[in-house]
This record gives structure tokens, sequence and C-alpha cells, in this order.
């Protein structure tokens, strides 16, 4: 901010005039060094004042320039923030794709285990089933060895273990392979052959649901 | 801050007159008092006003669009929309030229202002009192050239003032801009905790299902042994049977 100072330069002037009011009637001398002082001091504070304004607006001119460039570095800073925020959103974003496809992956992988398993268990009922029948065979085998049975009877109680055991096998393999389903092994497949639950026909009830859409939409007034 | 003026140097008159016009091309490139030479028969306020013969707002903001001008004159500084470390590097060095270029052409009119002054209190006191005999010629010269270098220096200083008004303002502006920016890291940063928080309730799910597979895998390794010790046992019991069906015969 510029301020004149005019109160001094009026208050100098009066100074002056009074001075020379003094010295007039006295010497030229005395009254030329009187001038010589007054101009002397006039001079030192304009030029002093005008020095003070400029480096008043000089220095206020380095603040503000120093203030911008901290905005620029303000807005440089904001920039690079932003960029690198940007680019760890994206980052993030690809690491929840493969998160989730990671996920999806474990799931699936999860699935296929737990059905391979099962088979194995399918398998291991059908292998325990075998000793089980053989360990009787053996039995009734080593009975009717020892004369202990007769032969019908060893044949009575031999061929319902063999029958029962073969029926089993024929019956998993076939649920396994035509029946069950191929994801999960508790389910089973059904394939529109055992038909759907029926629903009710109420025709009244339908076409008051549909005049109500109609007029809904301004195509077709309601019918009465 | 300081201005040296030389106390010994004698400036000759058609000099003097000719410097009103401005620094030259080598002190200063384009001085900021050449904008407002234009407005010199006009744009200044009435003698009658507060501020007389100082150039009007109008004027002044006139003058300032022209310096400001980036086109016209690309060392005034101004606040690029979107910094980059060049436009600070720039900006420096503009912001140095203008302000060593201001300097250099106030003190161009300062030091002839003080010399025009100097001279004209030394002809008034020489020639007043000794004498009786004023030498008018040569006071209204220099009270002519004192009163004229002081419209360049009043001038120059009002343009710095109304310059740095100006960039001043162009700052505020800016800061305000900055204050949407800082909102929107901030918004940004927000929605990045909140991936971040996310992401890692989504690998805990991720944790769970391979351990999941692991605990699977386990169970296929254990039932793998069983079957093997079922095969071995089928083998032995069916060698078994076939041994006591044979044993006997």
């Amino acid at each position: 901010m510029v301020y004149l100072r005019t109160g001094n330069l009026l208050q100098d002037e009066e100074n002056i005039s009074n001075g020379i009011k003094e010295l007039i009637g006295t010497s030229p001398a005395a009254l030329q060094t009187f001038l010589q002082n007054q101009q002397l001091k006039i001079y030192d504070t304009v030029s002093t004042q005008k020095l003070n304004s400029f480096n008043k607006l000089y220095g206020d001119l380095g603040i503000f320039t120093d203030d911008a460039n901290s905005v620029i570095m303000h807005q440089i800073r904001n920039k690079e923030s932003t960029e690198l925020n940007t680019k760890l959103l994206k980052e993030a974003n690809k690491d929840s794709d493969n998160l989730v496809n990671t996920t999806e992956l474990a799931n699936r992988k999860y699935e296929m285990n737990e059905w391979s398993v099962n088979n194995k268990k399918d398998t291991l009922f059908i292998f325990s089933m075998l000793f089980i029948m053989i360990s009787g065979l053996i039995l009734v085998t080593g009975l009717y060895k020892l004369n202990v049975i007769s032969t019908s009877f060893w044949m009575l109680l031999s061929v319902p273990m063999i029958l029962i055991f073969v029926l089993t096998v024929i019956y998993r393999s076939q649920y396994t392979n035509v029946y069950r389903n191929k994801r999960y092994w508790n389910r089973k497949r059904f394939e529109g052959k055992s038909g759907t639950i029926p629903m009710p026909n109420c025709a009244n009830v339908t076409q008051g649901l549909l005049d109500a859409a109609n007029a809904a939409s301004g195509l077709v007034p309601l019918s009465s | 801050m300081s201005i040296l003026c030389p106390t010994d140097k004698e400036y000759e008159d058609a000099a003097l007159n000719t410097d009103l016009l401005g620094p030259p091309a080598s002190v200063v490139a384009k001085p900021l008092l050449s904008y407002a030479t234009a407005y010199d028969s006009e744009g200044r306020n009435p003698s009658t006003s507060a501020n007389a013969g100082m150039l009007t707002e109008t004027t002044l903001d006139t003058i300032i669009n022209n310096i400001t001008d980036e086109k016209t004159n690309p060392k005034i500084p101004t606040i690029p929309e979107k910094a980059t470390r060049k436009d600070k590097d720039d900006f420096d060095i503009k912001q140095k030229k203008l302000k060593d270029d201001i300097k250099a052409e106030y003190e161009f009119y300062y030091c002839r202002y003080i010399y025009c002054l100097n001279k004209l209190f030394r002809s008034i006191s020489t020639t007043v009192p000794s004498n009786g005999n004023i030498d008018t010629t040569t006071i209204e010269k220099y009270l002519k050239l004192t009163k004229d270098y002081n419209i360049k220096l009043n001038d120059l200083i009002r343009i710095i003032h109304k310059l740095n008004t100006k960039i001043s303002y162009n700052n505020t502006e800016a800061g305000l801009l900055l204050k949407g920016q800082d909102t929107q890291i901030e918004q940004l940063m927000k929605s990045l905790k909140e991936h971040n928080d996310k992401l890692s309730g989504k690998n805990t799910v991720t944790n769970l299902r391979k351990d999941m597979v692991k605990y699977t895998e386990e169970k296929g390794r254990y039932t793998d042994n069983l079957l093997k010790m079922y095969s071995v046992l089928n083998i032995v019991a069916l060698g078994l049977l076939v041994y006591v069906y044979k044993s006997a015969s």
C-alpha cells in the first residue's frame, strides 16, 4: 500500500515559510544556510519516502510470488498424489479381481476334491463290502469243507451274498454314472424326467392381472 | 533491498529528456511503464480529485491486464491450472526476471529523479539568495524533469501495487482450486481405504477356501490309504478263499 505523506510536506512548507520570515530581515548568508538545510531535509525525506514505498511494494511482490510458488508446489503435490492414489486404486481393483478369481478357483477345487473324495469313499464302501462278502464266503466254504453244512446250504448262503454284492455294485455304478450330479456329490440329476410341480390355473386372477398391467401402460382400456 | 545511485554521475539534459521515454532494452527488455504510455494524456485523475494526475483504477486495470496477458508478455508469471515440475521451473525463471526487471526499471527512474531533484534544489539555493537574480530557465527545466520523473515513479509504484493485488488475487483463486483438489484427494484416499478394507475381508474368505481345499486334499489322502489297505485285505481274503476251497479237496 502506498501512503502519500502530504501532511509532512505541508508541515515542512510551513516551517520553511516561518524560517524565511524570521531570516529575511537579518542576513542573506543565514537565509541561504537555512534554505539549504531545509532543501536537504526535503530532499532526504522525499528520496527516503520514494525508496521506502518501493521497498514495501517490492517486498510484497516477493511475498506474493513466493505464495504463488507455494501454490504451484501444492498443485504439483496434489497432481502427483492424485496420480499415485489413482494408480493404487487401479492396483487394488486388479488385486480384488485376482482375489475373486483365486477365491472362485479355490472354491471349484474344493468342490472337485469333495466329489473325488466321496467317489473314493464309495469305492471304499464297495471294497469293504467285497471284503465282508469274501470273509463270509471263506466262512461258509470252510464250514462246507469241514462237512458242517451241505452243498445246497453252502449254495443257499453263498449265492445271495454274491448276488447282493453284484447288485449293489451295479446299482451304485449306475447311480453315479447316470443320476449323480457331476458337481455336487450329494445331489441327484433329474434332467426334466421327473416332471414339474403343478401350479393352480386361476383364469380370473390371471385375466385381472393382465388387465391391470395393460391399463397401467395405457395400451388397452380396463375391461368391464 | 536498497537502491544505490551513482553520486558523481552527471546526466546530460538531452539524455534526461530521452530517458523519460523509458530505460533502454539493454537495461529492461519490456518495461512496465511501456504499457502505460498510451494513457499519458488520458486515463488520469483530474486535477480536482484527491489523487490528481495519477492513473485511474480503470486505466490501471487495463494496463495490468495487458501486462499479465501471458501470450503477449510471457515474463509475467501466472499459475497454470495443472502445474507440472516444468511449470514450476518456468515460474521461477519468470518471477526472478520480473523482479529483476522491476528493480532495474525503478532504479533507472529513481536515480534520475534524485539527480533532477538535487539539481533543482542546488539551482534554487545558489541563485536565489546570492544576488537576487533568479535562473528561471534552469529551475523550470529541472522542475519539469523532476515532476515528470516523479510521475513516472508514482505510475510505476501504482502499477507494481496493482500487480501485487493481481498476483495475490490469482493466489487466492488458485487456493480455492486447491481446496477442491484436496477434497478430491481425500475422497480418493477414503475410497482406497474402503477398497483395502474390502480386500482384506475378501482375503479372509480366500484363505478359508484355500484351507478347505487343503482339508479335502488331506481327506483324499486318508481315503487313498484306506483303499490301498482294503485292496490288500481283499487280495489276501480272495487268496484265503481259494486256499480254503482247495485245501480240503
